[in-house]
């Protein structure tokens, strides 16, 4: 074959392959066609289950998996769970094989796309091109993945040029990449200037996307509004732009128009479930129960074989059904929940107050108060299993069925951990409002977030003092306190770090730094000062930051 | 029935069509698979399996082609648009469409210089090339160029075969005023509903006050008939 030359990079024989259809023929077929390329492990399946269990147990390095599956979960939710549970690689590559006709319905359908779709009938030779081509752009993307993932977003941009520099086939993912790295870095000048040098190319949707979240950031929002707006006509396909449109208009208070803008899109791609969530909200937002209601029991249908199912839409499901006079149907919601999610702390938990909700709306307080003491029961019993923003439902419930004193404990703590956040700070106040005692809730707010600021000053102020000693065994007991505060671990971080480059690297330290740094990412991977303090990480241990070892 | 439960007819038209291009589409892959079948057991008549899985394409690629033309009626035609590799995407049309080709002894070559990127609706561009190309399986002898190249900042495609050429009704030049028939007259047949298509298409590639056209010629690289697309 002509193309042996450009061959003898990729190890043919090593790569192991799983072939995912229910159909026998067809996987025969690709079998065969894989055989011929000189691929030797080359595994099958006949369901998304019996895919997602293989991919478990062995790293695959090809999955070639067919759209439709028959009953069970589909190839969107095969590839979905394969990528949200990591059972593959960031260098391995998913196709997805499907028939023309259901090409257009799955496109750009939710956050996980394949690396390439195959459209059948193909022949061998695509499949080998494909391969080859992926295979590649892969290996040439390994390095700047990893500078990002360390978020050494300067390296990350050296290496982009580099390559696009050399105008490799790929140039177009590479472009896509750089406009990212240019906005995580938070060069905004630079990241709009880029856009607008690459749409000198030709219209190219990302490009106009970020132009639009540009837009958005700086406060313009009749501006973003309209580049969105204008993607979306001249482009119907690109999702993401139907998503910031709505999110921009339910911002400016126009739930109406939010909705319409997210029908369309879930008519285009009815099968994303966080869209069809999205859109229950919004709906309940702007009063329209119907639709709210359709769009939950979307979910939980879409849930069923999802990865992304959650106790949250049998929640949101319930919340609707109570509101619009069916508590029975409510309850049966419920119900169903708790059976699907067996065994799941976080889910039995929220699935119980949820019933509370239910019963304090048709009067039945003793039933209500039950749960509520059912529920915290089960906190006690399982505190790490339970996600944040249980709580808060925690707290709504408590206040509700009288135990005040210590849902407002719950609430202060809340408070105390996130006071930087303006969203949990609001759901707190939301709390305190519905059960009608604003100012009360004005002055908990107050009182709970000066406690945190005083301490992280009195921290600050040891550190730039020079005291150092004193400022670690400070922070180190701060974080003990609120381990969940991103602030208070940060500090904490820079502490031990300006500690260690005065006084030497040393182990005991570094692991207390990892686990302030792990926290902060796992709360939010996007925390503002996340990259300056993996900066400084790097330059006293000379390794990556915690969050990037665990899969590479 | 009053008039609100009626069904639009051509809503219906267009459903109908939808299941027979996939159904079809279906038909078209277990012929490949029985014609492999077939050859490799030297049965006689897999030239007639040929001939079949070539009138199923053609078939398929006119309801493809009708849907889209449905759709465009209603609303403007969408160009979904992202920036390609221009090499790359003439090898995956010439992947798709060769075997057939290469079985009829007709050899399909690109010429393209590997770091030509270039934005446009990659599924629309592929429609158009995927008639051209289907229609040289009849009238194309033993070869057919698809070139691709550079034209100031837009792309210039060409594909041409060394058969008789285009009759005259159907050399167009979609640029120029009156360049293009009325088209009642060539809407007739395969090929001249490939040209409207191509028309809507090229029309729909805009950039500042460009828009996109085409060409049919006679001669060519090959001496045959060319079909040359120009997109901004």
């Amino acid at each position: 074959m002509e193309r042996g030359k450009q061959d003898q990079n990729i190890q043919w024989r090593r790569l192991k392959t799983l072939v995912v259809d229910d159909y026998p023929d067809f996987i025969r077929t690709v079998r065969g066609m894989l055989l011929s390329l000189g691929l030797v492990n080359v595994d099958t399946a006949t369901s998304g289950v019996e895919a997602v269990r293989l991919m478990t147990v062995r790293r695959y390095d090809i999955v070639l998996c067919d759209y439709n599956l028959g009953p069970g979960q589909d190839g969107q939710q095969v590839l979905e769970e394969a990528r949200h549970r990591r059972l593959l690689l960031p260098t391995a590559i998913f196709m997805m094989v499907t028939a023309e006709n259901t090409l257009e319905m799955i496109m750009g359908a939710a956050e996980y796309e394949p690396d390439a779709y195959l459209i059948k009938p193909f022949t061998g030779r695509t499949l080998h091109k494909k391969i080859q081509n992926l295979l590649e752009k892969k290996e040439a993307l390994k390095p700047i993945d990893r500078a990002i993932r360390a978020m050494d977003y300067e390296r990350a941009l050296g290496l982009c040029e580099e390559l696009i520099a050399r105008r490799p086939p790929f140039l177009a993912d590479l472009l896509r990449i750089k406009g990212d790295v240019l906005l995580m870095r938070e060069d905004y000048e630079g990241a709009k200037a880029f856009f607008k040098e690459v749409s000198t190319l030709g219209r190219l949707p990302w490009a106009v996307l970020g132009l639009g979240r540009l837009k958005l950031r700086e406060g313009d929002h009749e501006g973003a509004k309209r580049v969105f707006a204008g993607l979306i006509a001249m482009n119907d396909k690109v999702m993401p732009a139907y998503d910031e449109l709505a999110r921009t208009m339910e911002a400016t208070g126009e739930y109406g128009e939010a909705k319409e803008t997210l029908l369309k899109a879930t008519e285009i791609s009815p099968k994303a479930i966080k869209r069809q969530e999205t859109l229950g909200r919004v709906a309940l937002r702007g009063g329209d129960l119907a639709t709210a209601e359709r769009c939950f029991r979307e979910t939980v249908k879409l849930g069923r074989h999802s990865c992304f199912k959650s106790p949250s839409h049998y929640v949101s499901l319930a919340a609707v059904l109570t509101e619009k006079g069916a508590p029975e149907e409510a309850l049966k919601v419920l119900q169903n929940g708790g059976e699907e999610f067996p065994r799941d702390a976080d889910a039995a938990v929220r699935l119980t107050i949820a019933r509370s909700l239910v019963y304090t709306r048709t009067g039945q307080h003793d039933k209500a108060r039950e749960c509520v003491s059912e529920a915290l029961e089960m906190v006690k019993k399982n505190p790490q299993a339970v996600e944040r923003d249980v709580t808060l439902d925690l707290a709504k419930a408590l206040m509700t069925t009288g135990d005040e004193e210590l849902g407002k404990e719950i609430l202060r703590r809340t408070v105390q951990n996130n006071h930087d956040d303006a969203a949990v700070l609001e759901g707190v106040k939301a709390v305190f409002r519905e059960a009608g005692r604003e100012e009360e809730g004005e002055r908990l707010l107050e009182e709970a977030v000066e406690e945190v600021v005083a301490m992280n000053n009195e921290g600050v102020r040891l550190v730039r003092g020079g005291d150092l000693e004193t400022a670690i065994t400070y922070f180190a007991k701060a974080t003990e306190r609120l381990p969940e505060n991103k602030l208070v671990n940060a500090n904490a971080a820079y502490a031990f770090l300006a500690h260690m480059k005065e006084k030497g690297a040393d182990d005991a330290l570094i692991v207390k730094v990892r686990t302030y740094l792990s926290r902060i990412h796992r709360l939010d991977p996007t925390y503002r000062d996340l990259p300056k303090l993996a900066a400084l990480y790097r330059e006293i241990t000379n390794e990556a930051p915690p969050w990037t070892t665990d899969s590479d | 029935m009053d008039d609100r439960q009626r069904l639009n007819f051509v809503d219906i038209l267009a459903s109908t069509l939808h299941d027979t291009k996939n159904a079809m589409g279906m038909v078209y892959s277990r012929l490949e698979e029985m014609g492999d079948h077939c050859r490799e057991r030297g049965c006689p008549r897999h030239a007639d399996l040929l001939e079949l899985q070539y009138e199923i394409q053609r078939l398929n690629s006119n309801l493809i082609r009708l849907l889209a033309l449905y759709k465009a009626e209603r609303t403007p035609l969408k160009v979904n648009c992202d920036l390609h590799n221009v090499s790359d995407f003439l090898d995956e049309v010439l992947d798709r469409n060769e075997p057939l080709l290469a079985r009829k002894g007709i050899a399909v070559e690109t010429d393209c210089p590997s770091d030509l990127f270039r934005a446009f609706d990659k599924g629309l561009v592929t429609g158009i090339l995927d008639n051209v190309l289907n229609n040289a399986f009849r009238y194309a002898k033993v070869k057919v160029l698809l070139a691709g190249r550079p034209e100031g900042d837009g792309l210039l495609i060409e594909a041409s075969d060394d058969g008789p050429g285009y009759p005259p009704r159907l050399l167009m030049d979609s640029s120029r005023e009156g360049g293009i028939a009325e088209p009642s007259s060539f809407l007739t047949g395969n090929t001249g509903l490939g040209l409207y298509f191509a028309l809507l298409v090229a029309r729909a590639h805009r950039r500042d006050d460009r828009e996109g056209y085409f060409r049919v010629t006679n001669g060519g690289a090959l001496g045959g008939g060319c079909f040359a697309l120009y997109l901004p």
